[in-house]
């Protein structure tokens, strides 16, 4: 059994796929990982580039040629074939930092937990700037048992994509099946495998490059707002899964998923209360109707968006004056916030 | 009849420069007869005038008397004057762009003339110069070193005064350039560019008709120009650059990958060594010192051409560093002649370069390693080469498109068309 599955969605990436597969690719480790490259449909030479990989290592690579389903749809793809023990996703135009990828593998052969977790870098394209994220109050190497963790540790920080290892029969008896044409669905793979996570540890390596910059990612701020129906899609979805979910829950795993949507709520009204700068009027509308929603659905989560500055104003506003810059409205709390806090909160 | 050339430039060999050699590679390959109008008295902006290559039968070259650019430019117009009767067609290439000046005279002299423009760079709207000439003032805040200077009413009227008039002065600068690529352009019956990102950025503005007139010719390699293979001696790994560096065009991503390696393996020089031939600024050089890499990274003197191609030949990885322009231009639109003569031997590129643009194309296509401006990339990369033996297959067939014989058979399909 192979110790390692790594999911790649590919589309359009042949300029960035070549350096993230040669930064896995180590002859010393090779045979214990599952290599599992999905095209999806991409229309640029993605897939030659694919091929050829596979066709020099064929014991250790899988291509998955499949018509374009969206980021969520190539990874269940490669979460339904995938062998490994444990399962973690690299996306095309990211790289593994090889020399801490092999000391990795070699100690996840001698691992049980059901997730481990590691630091990362987002790496900036044109200001050269690399930006470490890591885990500074978690001991190295500890088991823990998630239930029984002060939420503290994890300081603001979460289990996303880029530090994450899960064990696969976590995610899959998670029923992990994210989203299809969607964007944003890594919210998703951030929270649902909680439900079934027990134990987890971290270990001191620095693994994940995560790319940033280029003009076509989905997490470039313009980007945001011109894909805001698929945030809105994915954060829907996610508030049906917590009020299906939060009462089972432990104490913990409650509140850390609560926690979680607390962050992907509030970019989600930045995304029209800030970043959108057009279509004023359309976009009134639909946060407005979002925030309609979530007060319908859940009342905790609501009231739990009066923490952020913003959205406070905008609630009491009616969202009509919705990207005022926030030096602006703190000068505007400053002079009117009592009257906004008094009768908001 | 076959048609003559006159190709007027001011770097030809004996005197190189990037340029002079892009001219000499592509037309000594040609079925044409070319005159080349050059001058072998001033060396300025060139790597010297040693540079004796092998002479080709099908090009004569004619060396003006002049000492300097003003001179050269007067007598390549008389020079025309008295034999335009032997020539069918001209081609002037920049760099400098003074022989574009020659080529708008002589059309004004003789209309008929069919005239090509080749260039090196862009003249006007040069990103690279664009970055140069954000120019820190002497009177900048980012030089004071006290309190003092920074509250100093001396210093904050002279910063404005320098603001005003070098604005006024960099307008000038430029308004002149931009006249004179708008001239070429217009004038010219036929434009070379060096790859179709220079051709898009230089001609964006500009209708169909005259798009039509431009032609993309690769820089290239000369296979005979290559010594004989020699079997390599030393174990370790050995990058070598070849070209000019400066405070733009800089390895300082590198050289911070390399010193992240050292750190963690004091031993590192027993493994591989970077060497540099040509010019480098001194805080590149001052970091080297710094960091201790003196046995790693070693700075050589400039060598000749041929010299340069025996360095390439004997190299493990050959260094490709192109400035990072993002801030002026999303794309790198520069293709670095040495490319092409490292492309040439065969040997294995390692690229660092912006993720789009020329350079990171043809790396790509050649199968060469491109890292982008990250010294994680950068380290990644050298990590594998140099502890797992990490290897590249260079693409031989795409090799072959930047051969001077195939490059020149483009040149000659358009010179039979005109």
């Amino acid at each position: 059994m192979k110790v390692l599955t790594i999911a790649i969605p590919v589309y359009n990436t042949e300029n960035y796929i070549k350096r993230c597969l040669d930064s896995i690719i180590i002859d010393e480790i090779i045979n214990d990982i599952e290599i599992i490259l999905v095209n999806d449909g991409s229309k640029d030479n993605s897939i030659d580039i694919l091929n050829s990989y596979k066709n020099k290592y064929k014991e250790s690579i899988i291509v998955i040629d499949k018509e374009n389903g969206g980021h969520g749809s190539t990874i269940n793809a490669a979460l339904e074939k995938a062998t490994g023990k444990y399962f973690r996703v690299l996306d095309s135009d990211d790289w593994f930092n090889s020399q801490d990828f092999e000391t990795f593998v070699k100690l996840l052969k001698k691992e049980d937990v059901d997730l481990v977790i590691t630091n990362y870098r987002k790496e900036h394209v044109y200001n050269n700037l690399s930006e470490k994220i890591c885990w500074k109050k978690l001991e190295e190497n500890k088991i823990y048992e998630f239930d029984k963790i002060n939420l503290d540790l994890l300081e603001k920080e979460y289990f996303v994509m880029a530090n994450s290892t899960y064990k696969t029969e976590i995610l899959k008896k998670s029923n992990l099946k994210l989203l299809e044409k969607t964007f944003y669905v890594d919210m998703q793979y951030n929270i649902m495998p909680i439900k079934n996570l027990k134990t987890f540890k971290f270990i001191k390596l620095d693994i994940y490059r995560y790319y940033i910059g280029r003009p076509e990612q989905s997490m470039n701020l313009d980007n945001f707002v011109k894909n805001r129906t698929s945030h809105e899609k994915v954060m829907k979805f996610l508030v049906e899964y917590y009020n299906e979910n939060y009462e089972k829950l432990s104490k913990n795993k409650e509140e850390y998923i609560r926690i979680i949507l607390y962050y992907m709520l509030t970019t989600h009204y930045y995304i029209y209360c800030v970043y959108a700068k057009k279509d004023k009027k359309l976009i009134y509308k639909e946060i407005k109707a979002f925030d309609k929603y979530l007060k319908e659905k859940n009342l905790k989560l609501y009231n739990m968006m009066y923490e952020i500055g913003q959205i406070r104003y905008n609630r009491k506003t009616k969202f009509l004056f919705l990207n005022i810059s926030p030096q602006i409205f703190s000068k505007i709390i400053s002079k009117y916030g009592s009257i906004v806090k008094r009768k908001g909160v | 009849m076959r048609k003559r050339i006159l190709v007027i430039s001011w770097f030809y060999p004996p005197v190189t420069s990037s340029e002079g050699l892009v001219t000499y590679k592509l037309i000594s390959a040609s079925q044409y007869e070319y005159d080349v109008f050059t001058q072998k008295n001033s060396t300025l902006w060139s790597y010297g005038n040693k540079d004796y290559l092998p002479e080709s039968k099908n090009v004569n070259t004619i060396f003006a008397n002049a000492n300097n650019l003003e001179e050269w430019v007067k007598e390549a117009i008389e020079y025309y004057k008295q034999n335009k009767e032997k020539y069918d067609v001209i081609m002037t290439r920049s760099m400098p762009p003074e022989s574009h000046k020659i080529g708008q005279e002589i059309k004004t002299i003789n209309p008929n003339i069919k005239w090509i423009a080749s260039f090196g760079d862009p003249i006007a709207d040069n990103p690279y110069t664009k970055i140069a000439l954000n120019y820190k003032s002497p009177h900048s805040i980012a030089n004071c070193r006290s309190i003092k200077g920074v509250i100093s009413p001396k210093r904050i009227v002279r910063q404005a005064i320098f603001k005003i008039r070098y604005k006024k002065q960099r307008k000038e600068y430029l308004d002149k350039d931009a006249k004179l690529q708008e001239n070429v352009i217009k004038k010219a019956n036929y434009l070379i560019f060096n790859s179709e990102y220079q051709k898009e950025y230089m001609l964006q503005k500009y209708e169909e008709t005259v798009k039509e007139k431009a032609v993309v010719l690769y820089h290239s390699f000369n296979e005979k120009l290559y010594p004989e293979a020699i079997e390599k001696k030393e174990q370790k790994i050995k990058m070598t650059y070849i070209g000019l560096l400066d405070s733009i065009r800089n390895p300082s991503i590198l050289f911070k990958a390399i010193k992240e390696l050292y750190d963690k393996d004091k031993d590192l020089s027993k493994k591989i060594v970077f060497e540099f031939y040509g010019t480098m600024s001194d805080e590149d050089k001052l970091f080297i010192i710094n960091n201790d890499l003196v046995n790693i990274i070693k700075i050589k003197k400039s060598v000749n051409y041929l010299e340069s191609l025996k360095i390439m030949q004997e190299s493990d990885w050959l260094l490709q560093i192109d400035a990072n322009i993002s801030e002026v231009n999303p794309k790198n639109i520069f293709f670095a002649a040495k490319l092409a003569d490292y492309i040439g031997t065969g040997n294995k590129i390692f690229g660092i370069t912006m993720p789009e643009g020329i350079s990171a194309d043809i790396l790509r296509k050649l199968n060469a390693v491109v890292t982008t401006y990250s010294v994680e990339n950068v380290k990644n990369y050298l990590w594998l080469i140099i502890y797992k033996n990490y290897n590249i297959e260079m693409n031989k067939e795409y090799r072959e498109q930047f051969s001077n014989i195939n490059v020149a058979k483009k040149l000659d399909n358009l010179i039979q068309r005109i």
